[in-house]
C-alpha cells in the first residue's frame, strides 16, 4: 500500500516545530507500527511538505521526507500538477491542515483523481467554504479529528467522522530509570501567547523550579516571560531535542499544560489545542500533568494522572497541593496513556477505517 | 440512448452553422428514438415554443455576446475557463435525466475547460463536437496551476469539422490526446434544387451568404466588385444574403461605388429557403477569414452546384479540390479577383460541367443522413458495454472538488 500525506509545513527548525507538524512522523509511525496486525505486507509513505528548496530525505526503511517548492500558506505558489503527479501514486492520501486553503487545494485535487481522502485538522485555520456549505465534506472520504473538541471543527459537513486519540510514540516517551524530582515542573509548547506559560510562572509556588521548552516564536512574549520570571527558578530553553525533552519527562516533577483561549495581550484563540501532544507524551512517560481547559485539554483529564484546572488560582492551588494529593503510580499513568494515544492503539484504528 | 446535449446558445434563434448543426443532430437523434434533453443559455428564448418536440433548459450562464454591462475579471475568466454554477446546473441535470452520453456542442461562454473536465472526471461517456473553437483567452495558465492541466481525457470522442480547426485548439489548449473523428458540414438533400436553365452568354450570378461581419469577407466583396467594375467588367451580378454589424455600411458603400448595378443585398433567408435558392447561382463568394472552422454555406452552395469560392485556409476547403469542385484563393483582393475573373471568363460549357461536378462530389461527400449515421454511431460506440457508471456520490465529490478549487481560483483572480 502507497500512503501519502501532504502537510504544509514539516518537523523541523528550518519549517515549523510544533506539535502539527510532528503529528505526521508519529501518524506515519503508528499505521507502520500497526500493518502487520492489520495484514497488510507492501507499505511506503510518502510524507509530502513545502519550503523554500527541494529535498528529498529518507526517513525509515518505508517513509520518505518530501520537500517540494511553494509557500505552504500561499495556495498561489502551489501547482496543480506536482501535487497530482504524487497524489496519482497513492492509493490513500491523508491531508494535514484539511480546513485550510492548502488543505481544499490539496485535498479536492487527491479527489478529483479518485483517490481516499482523508482530513487531518491542526488547528491553522479554516477556509470560509467550510462554514458555507456541507459540500465542502464531500472532498473528504473522513475525518480523523483527534479529539472531541477537534471533531466540533467538522460539525455540518457532509462527511464521515472518526475521532482517534493520539498517536504519541509511546516506544519512545517511556518510564525513566532516575528518581522524579517533585518540585521540578516542565511545560512544553512553541513560545507563543495562547500557550499561557505566563499563567504558570504566576502560579509557580516558591518552593518549586518551572523549565519551559519550545521554540522562541514571539520574541514580545518571550522577554514578558523573562521578567516575569526575574527572581524566580524559571528556566525557558529552546526548542530542545527529543532527548533532552524526553529526559525532563522522565525525571520532572509535573508537567503543565496552560494553553488558553485568550492570551495575555487579549488576543482570541478558537483552536488553542486540539490535543496537546506535550501532555500526552509526558503522560506516556508516566508523568504527572496538570491541564487548562481550553480546547482538548480538559480531555486529558479524562486519563489517571492527569487533572484540569479551569483557572489561575486553581492551578495555583494544585501545584502548592501537588504532594498531598494521592496519584496513580507513574506505571498505571503510562499504561493508560499507552491505552488511549499509543502508536498501537492509532495504528489499529487507522487500518480499520481504511479497510471499512 | 438519452442523450444530454449542451450548447452555449440553442434554436430556434441561430447565429451561424453551429446553432443549426446541433439542431440538425439533436431532431435526427430523436427521429432515431434516442431521447435528448438540451441544456443550455437563455441567449435565445423559444416564447413562441417552435420546438415543441424538445426538451430545453435555457438555464446556464452564458457570457461572451451580446451586450456586457461591464466587463469584470471573474466573469470573463469564468467564461472562457470554469463556471461552477454551470457545472452545478450540468451535475443536477445528470442527476434528474441520467443520461448514456454528453454531447457538447459550442461550449465557448459557459467556461469550457471546468465542463470538459468535470465530465471526464465523473467518466461520462462525452462527444465533444468541434464546430469551433473554445474562444481564446489568456487565463490558461492560471486555470491549469489550480485545476491541473487540460485535457479531454479518456471519456471523450472529439468530432471537428476540420484540421484547421483542431490545429486552432490544440494551439490554445496545448494538445488534445484521445479519439478524433472528422466530420464535415453537410446538407439536407431533399432541399437541394435541380439547377435553374441558363441562358447563352449570360451574365455570371454570385451569391454571398454568411453573416454580414468583417471577418466573413463581406468588404472584400465590394472592393473585388468595384474593381471589376473599374476595369470594365460588367457581365456579373452579386446577390448579398445575411445580417450583421456591417450591413449599414455595406449598403452605403453599395451607393457611394454605384455598384447598385452589380451588387444587392436581398435581406436574411430562412436556411431550408436559402439552400434551394443557390441553384439559381453560378458561384459562391466565400472569402471568410483564414480560421473559419468550416463553413456550412460552401457545402449548401455545392450540392446546388453553386460553385464555392473559398479562402484557401478555411475548414471547408479541406474537404473541396481546387479546380475540381471548387476554386480556392488567399485571402486578398487581388487574388479574390482572379477567381471571379475565371468564372466569368469560363464558357457557359466549361461552367455547366464545373457546376455539375462541384455538384455530384458535394451530394456525395456532404450528404446529411450520411453524416448523421456517422455521428449516431460515434454515440453508439462511446457507450456500447460501458453503462454510465457514475454514482450520485461520486457526482458529489467531483462537484465538491471543483467548488473547492473554483472558489480557490476566484481569490486568486481577485487579489
Amino acid at each position: 500500500m502507497n500512503i501519502v500525506h501532504f502537510s504544509p509545513t514539516y518537523y523541523s527548525a528550518e519549517s515549523v516545530i510544533g506539535g502539527g507538524e510532528r503529528f505526521v512522523l508519529y501518524m506515519d509511525k503508528a499505521i507502520s507500527a500497526a500493518r502487520v496486525e492489520a495484514g497488510i505486507d507492501e507499505l511506503t509513505s510518502t510524507l509530502v511538505a513545502f519550503g523554500s528548496v527541494r529535498k528529498e530525505v529518507q526517513l525509515t526503511a518505508h517513509t520518505r521526507l518530501l520537500v517540494e517548492i511553494g509557500e505552504p500558506w500561499n495556495q498561489q505558489t502551489l501547482s496543480a500538477e506536482t501535487i497530482r503527479a504524487i497524489a496519482s501514486k497513492a492509493d490513500v492520501v491523508f491531508v494535514h491542515q484539511c480546513l485550510t486553503p492548502f488543505g481544499l487545494f490539496v485535498a479536492a485535487q487527491a479527489k478529483l483523481l479518485g483517490k481516499r481522502v482523508f482530513g487531518i485538522d491542526h488547528g491553522a485555520g479554516t477556509h470560509p467554504l467550510f462554514h458555507h456549505t456541507e459540500m465542502a465534506g464531500k472532498i473528504f472520504d473522513c475525518f480523523l479529528p483527534y479529539s472531541r473538541f477537534g471533531a466540533t471543527a467538522f460539525q455540518g459537513l457532509d462527511c464521515r467522522l472518526e475521532i482517534i486519540e493520539g498517536p504519541v510514540d509511546d516506544h519512545y516517551f517511556t518510564l525513566g530509570n532516575g528518581n522524579r524530582d517533585p518540585t521540578h515542573a516542565v511545560s512544553a509548547g512553541r513560545i507563543l501567547p495562547h500557550k499561557g506559560f505566563e499563567r504558570i510562572i504566576r502560579a509557580l509556588p516558591d518552593h518549586m523550579r518551572l523549565t519551559i521548552v519550545g521554540a522562541k516564536q514571539n520574541s514580545d512574549y518571550l522577554h514578558m516571560l523573562e521578567r516575569l520570571s526575574s527572581g524566580r527558578a524559571v528556566e525557558i530553553l529552546d526548542a530542545q531535542n527529543d532527548e533532552s525533552l524526553r529526559h525532563l519527562l522522565q525525571t520532572a516533577g509535573v508537567y503543565v499544560h496552560a494553553s488558553t483561549h485568550v492570551d495575555c495581550y487579549g488576543n482570541y484563540y478558537e483552536k488553542p489545542e486540539l490535543l496537546a501532544l506535550a501532555a500526552a507524551e509526558a503522560l506516556s512517560c508516566g508523568l504527572r500533568a496538570l491541564v487548562g481547559s481550553a480546547g482538548a485539554l480538559p480531555e486529558l483529564a479524562r486519563n489517571p494522572g492527569c487533572l484540569c484546572f479551569h483557572s489561575d488560582e486553581e492551578l495555583s492551588v494544585m501545584l502548592n497541593e501537588l504532594e498531598r494529593r494521592s496519584w496513580p503510580s507513574e506505571f498505571a499513568i503510562r499504561s493508560a496513556a499507552v491505552a488511549t494515544y499509543g502508536l498501537q492503539q492509532y495504528g489499529n484504528r487507522i487500518w480499520q477505517i481504511l479497510k471499512s | 440512448m438519452k442523450i444530454l446535449v449542451i450548447s452555449n446558445m440553442y434554436a430556434p434563434g441561430f447565429i451561424g452553422g453551429y446553432e443549426l448543426g446541433a439542431l440538425d443532430v439533436s431532431r435526427y437523434l430523436m427521429q432515431k428514438g434516442h431521447q435528448v434533453s438540451v441544456l443550455t443559455s437563455d441567449y435565445f428564448t423559444d416564447d413562441e415554443q417552435k420546438l415543441r418536440d424538445h426538451v430545453v433548459e435555457r438555464i446556464l450562464e452564458f457570457r461572451g455576446l451580446g451586450p456586457q454591462l461591464a466587463s469584470h475579471p471573474v466573469a470573463d475568466a469564468e467564461a472562457t475557463t470554469i463556471n461552477w454554477r454551470n457545472l452545478r446546473k450540468i451535475s443536477s441535470a445528470i442527476v434528474r435525466f441520467q443520461p448514456d452520453l454528453v454531447l457538447a456542442f459550442n461550449l465557448a461562454g459557459l467556461g469550457p475547460l471546468g465542463i470538459v473536465q468535470f465530465l471526464n472526471a465523473i467518466e461520462m461517456p462525452t462527444v465533444l463536437y468541434l464546430m469551433d473553437s473554445f474562444r481564446d483567452g489568456d487565463g490558461l495558465a492560471r486555470y491549469e496551476r489550480v485545476f491541473g492541466k487540460f485535457t479531454v481525457g479518456t471519456h471523450t470522442h472529439v468530432v471537428t469539422m476540420s484540421k484547421t480547426l483542431l490545429d486552432r485548439v490544440e494551439q490554445y489548449l496545448g494538445g488534445i490526446e484521445g479519439r478524433v473523428s472528422f466530420i464535415p458540414g453537410w446538407v439536407d438533400l431533399s432541399l437541394t434544387r435541380a439547377s435553374e436553365p441558363q441562358n447563352i452568354n449570360r451574365c455570371r450570378k454570385f451569391v454571398f451568404c454568411s453573416r454580414l461581419e468583417q471577418n466573413k469577407g463581406i468588404e472584400l466583396i465590394v472592393s473585388v466588385a468595384h474593381e471589376l467594375v473599374q476595369e470594365g467588367i460588367t457581365s456579373f451580378e452579386i446577390d448579398l444574403y445575411g445580417s450583421g454589424s456591417e450591413l449599414s455600411a455595406l449598403l452605403r458603400s453599395i451607393a457611394f461605388l454605384r455598384l447598385d448595378s452589380v451588387a444587392k443585398y436581398k435581406g436574411q433567408v430562412e436556411k431550408e429557403q436559402m439552400i434551394g435558392l443557390f441553384a439559381g447561382y453560378d458561384a459562391l463568394l466565400f472569402p471568410t477569414q483564414t480560421n473559419e472552422p468550416f463553413g456550412f454555406v460552401a457545402c449548401e452552395a455545392a450540392a446546388n452546384g453553386c460553385i464555392p469560392l473559398m479562402t484557401s485556409q478555411a475548414g471547408a476547403s479541406e474537404w473541396f479540390v481546387h479546380g475540381v469542385d471548387c476554386l480556392k484563393f488567399e485571402r486578398n483582393i487581388e487574388a479574390i479577383k482572379a477567381s471571379v475573373k475565371a468564372i466569368i471568363q469560363m464558357s457557359d460549357a466549361e461552367l455547366e460541367h464545373f457546376k455539375q461536378r462541384t455538384k455530384l462530389n458535394a451530394q456525395r461527400y456532404f450528404a446529411m443522413d450520411h453524416w448523421m449515421k456517422e455521428i449516431e454511431a460515434i454515440c453508439r460506440h462511446m457507450v456500447t458495454g460501458k453503462r454510465p457508471v457514475v454514482t450520485e456520490q461520486r457526482l458529489k465529490q467531483v462537484q465538491a472538488s471543483f467548488l473547492a478549487l473554483s472558489e480557490l481560483w476566484h481569490e486568486e483572480i481577485l487579489q
